[in-house]
């Protein structure tokens, strides 16, 4: 035989170090590299346009959080699933109760919201919740007024019409903004439309189980025998609708409203309501 | 064969082998292959969303975009035919290493023989880096894992290639019975 | 397709390179020479000097920045990239996608004519010039992979995304069929056209 090719030392020679010191590198970059990825959740919306698998990215507090795997057709072709694979580091946001939504570019009285999704394309964006894990959600049609989490309430109005409300029109007291309408649909028996507001703190415990509100935006024309009357709010609500609320004098007495708490929402106030003047403390050790 | 008397240094340097030392080498490029493959190539990012690339990447968005042809092309000079090489090269020198001589082996041969000149890891290697270079210009780009094993194993590729003997394996495969020294 | 001969005998493998007469195993003579591989060698590079011709006038990738698209071709990416100050990659791109290709098909030509008209060079000289050819050959496939490797990082929408034209696939197959010219060459022929030069002329 060849003693060229001739392994006659059974013991390791040196370069098998290679390979091996190779497989240690490169098992321990790929390890790091698929323990970076959180979970996976999926979200479903009523219409994909925009989003794109293996770019579309989830946007938290300006930090791209999680990328779009895939977007698919739901079985009943009624909407599609989103499949986002989270970031290690982002997986307290698949809980219960987080939102997610579409960032579209918007101009609104509220102000201009998502431009740069004009160039970068569109984004999801959320807002985290808390509380048990959960895989699958079901994305908010319209991206809430404040995508920073301000903390406040939420409060459901029933009104027999929106009443040119908009995502982003505001809530105000006595003139003053404290809130903003978040989302509208039409209630399951399709006799009323359910209107989701937010009341920011700490004017939210401003808002008490027999508050009234109404819709204060537009301009409201009441030609009488004695003569017409305009009355408007600001400008912007002129514009953009809006809604007013106040709370009657023994306020003192009652609890604040929870949260999801269900009003009417009235077209207009009764004089009476507008000379409310409960003393309810906004510090925080009010009531 | 047994370890003779002299197994005494674990580790020596005297003792390798061409065989050992190109498969080595191979083996080496080919898991660097693998994963240079599966780890990113690259990472840019710009306005805060960031893509991540890996090397089908360029190669998934040739596809997409109808340049079939291309995709094919890189696909195949810079990943496909590189790994049959080495590929071949293992099954080859660890058959002679272990001197399991088997008529089968000879289509390894005849793959690394047409795969070869396909095989170009080292160009790919070089377009990235010029890329990358261009690119850092337009879009903040870091280079990825995948990038360093992919150099690696391009490198390492070549390495064994020099070291590969074909007619010294042949003679140690192929015995056709009478053999003559070659050069 | 490749410049490896198999004995028929023992079926060895013999890089044609080596200019063996016969196998060094079983000492069969080897094959002398592929029938029609000059011919087939001239086809392929008289193809890639034709693709050639879009390759280098057509753009060859598209830049989209923000919705405005500027295609480029090879000549325009040279000149762009020495304009920005990036002399080294300038250089780099230009010798790979204009020198080399140009290189490579002045030498099969040269082998060609070589091959025909016997004496025009020594065969030691065309039997390196193969080997070079054979060996460069595989540069000038580096534009093709810089501009797959942008098409596939530079995806961001609207803001920027990089396209593919038919320029690079003219020269992708004008590389390819320069690679197959190279490889279709059969060394031996350098060898039997020095030799035959040598001996009284035989009808072969």
């Amino acid at each position: 035989m060849n003693a060229k090719n001739d392994n006659t030392s059974r013991s390791l020679s040196i370069v098998w170090l290679v390979p091996l010191v190779a497989l240690i590198a490169s098992g321990f970059l790929i390890y790091r590299e698929f323990s970076d990825t959180g979970p996976q959740i999926e979200i479903e919306f009523e219409n994909g346009s925009g989003i794109e698998a293996g770019k579309t990215t989830l946007v938290h507090k300006g930090v791209a959080v999680g990328i779009v795997q895939e977007v698919a057709l739901k079985p009943g072709l009624d909407g599609v699933t989103v499949t986002v694979e989270l970031d290690a580091n982002a997986r307290g946001l698949a809980v219960e109760g987080s939102q997610f939504w579409l960032v579209r570019p918007e101009i609104g009285f509220s102000g201009v919201r998502g431009l740069d999704t004009l160039l970068s394309g569109a984004r999801l964006g959320v807002r985290p919740g808390s509380g048990e894990p959960r895989r699958r959600f079901e994305a908010m049609k319209k991206a809430p007024p404040n995508e920073e989490i301000v903390p406040g309430r939420n409060f459901v109005l029933r009104s027999p019409k929106l009443g040119s409300l908009l995502a982003g029109s505001q809530v105000y007291y006595r003139e003053v903004k404290v809130g903003a309408v978040e989302d509208h649909r039409i209630s399951d028996d399709s006799t009323e439309v359910l209107i989701s507001i937010r009341v920011f703190e700490p004017y939210d415990r401003l808002v008490r189980a027999d508050t009234k509100f109404w819709n204060s935006g537009g301009i409201s024309m009441k030609i009488g025998l004695l003569g017409g009357r305009v009355e408007s709010n600001s400008l912007e609500s002129l514009m953009a609708g809006g809604v007013s609320f106040a709370t009657p004098d023994d306020a003192a007495t009652a609890e604040p409203a929870a949260e999801g708490a269900v009003f009417e929402l009235f077209d207009d106030a009764e004089k009476s309501w507008l000379k409310w003047a409960p003393k309810i403390p906004l510090a925080a050790n009010g009531s | 064969m047994t370890g003779i008397g002299q197994a005494k240094a674990p580790l020596s340097f005297a003792t390798v082998s061409r065989t050992d030392g190109c498969l080595a080498l191979s083996a080496t490029a080919l898991i660097f292959y693998i994963a240079g493959l599966s780890l990113p190539l690259a990472v840019a990012a710009k306005f805060g969303e960031k893509h991540t690339g890996y090397l089908f990447s360029g190669v998934a968005s040739l596809w997409e975009s109808g340049n079939w042809h291309l995709a094919l092309l890189v696909a195949v000079c810079g990943a496909a035919a590189p790994i049959a090489l080495t590929t071949s090269l293992c099954v080859l020198l660890f058959a002679a290493r272990a001197r399991m001589p088997r008529p089968g082996l000879r289509r390894w041969l005849h793959l690394a023989a047409r795969v070869e000149q396909w095989s170009m890891p080292e160009v790919h290697m070089l377009g990235v880096i010029v890329a990358f270079t261009k690119l850092s210009a337009l879009v903040a780009t870091d280079p990825g894992p995948g990038l360093w094993c992919y150099g690696l194993a391009a490198f390492f590729t070549l390495l064994s290639w020099r070291n590969f003997d074909a007619a010294d394996l042949a003679s140690v495969l192929f015995p056709p019975g009478r053999k003559e020294e070659s050069g | 397709m490749s410049s490896w001969l198999e004995c028929p005998a023992c079926r060895q493998i013999v890089p044609a390179a080596w200019n063996k007469p016969s196998c060094p195993h079983c000492a069969n003579p080897l094959p002398q020479r592929r029938p029609g591989s000059l011919a087939r060698s001239a086809a392929f590079a008289i193809a890639a000097a034709i693709m050639l011709v879009p390759a280098y006038t057509l753009p060859v990738m598209s830049i989209e920045r923000l919705g405005r698209a500027h295609a480029d071709t090879i000549f325009n990416g040279v000149w762009k990239l020495w304009n920005q100050g990036m002399w080294g990659l300038a250089i780099i791109v230009f010798t790979a996608s204009l020198l080399v290709p140009a290189m490579k098909l002045f030498g099969l030509a040269l082998l060609i004519a070589a091959s025909r008209w016997r004496g025009l060079a020594s065969a030691e000289l065309l039997a390196r010039l193969h080997g070079l050819l054979h060996f460069i050959g595989r540069w000038s496939m580096l534009d093709i992979f810089l501009v797959a490797f942008l098409c596939g990082i530079v995806r961001f929408g609207g803001l920027a995304s990089v396209g593919v034209r038919p320029g690079a696939v003219a020269f992708a197959a004008a590389v390819i069929l320069t690679m197959l010219a190279t490889a279709a060459f059969d060394p031996r022929t350098i060898r039997d056209a020095a030799e035959n030069s040598l001996r009284t002329p035989t009808p072969t």
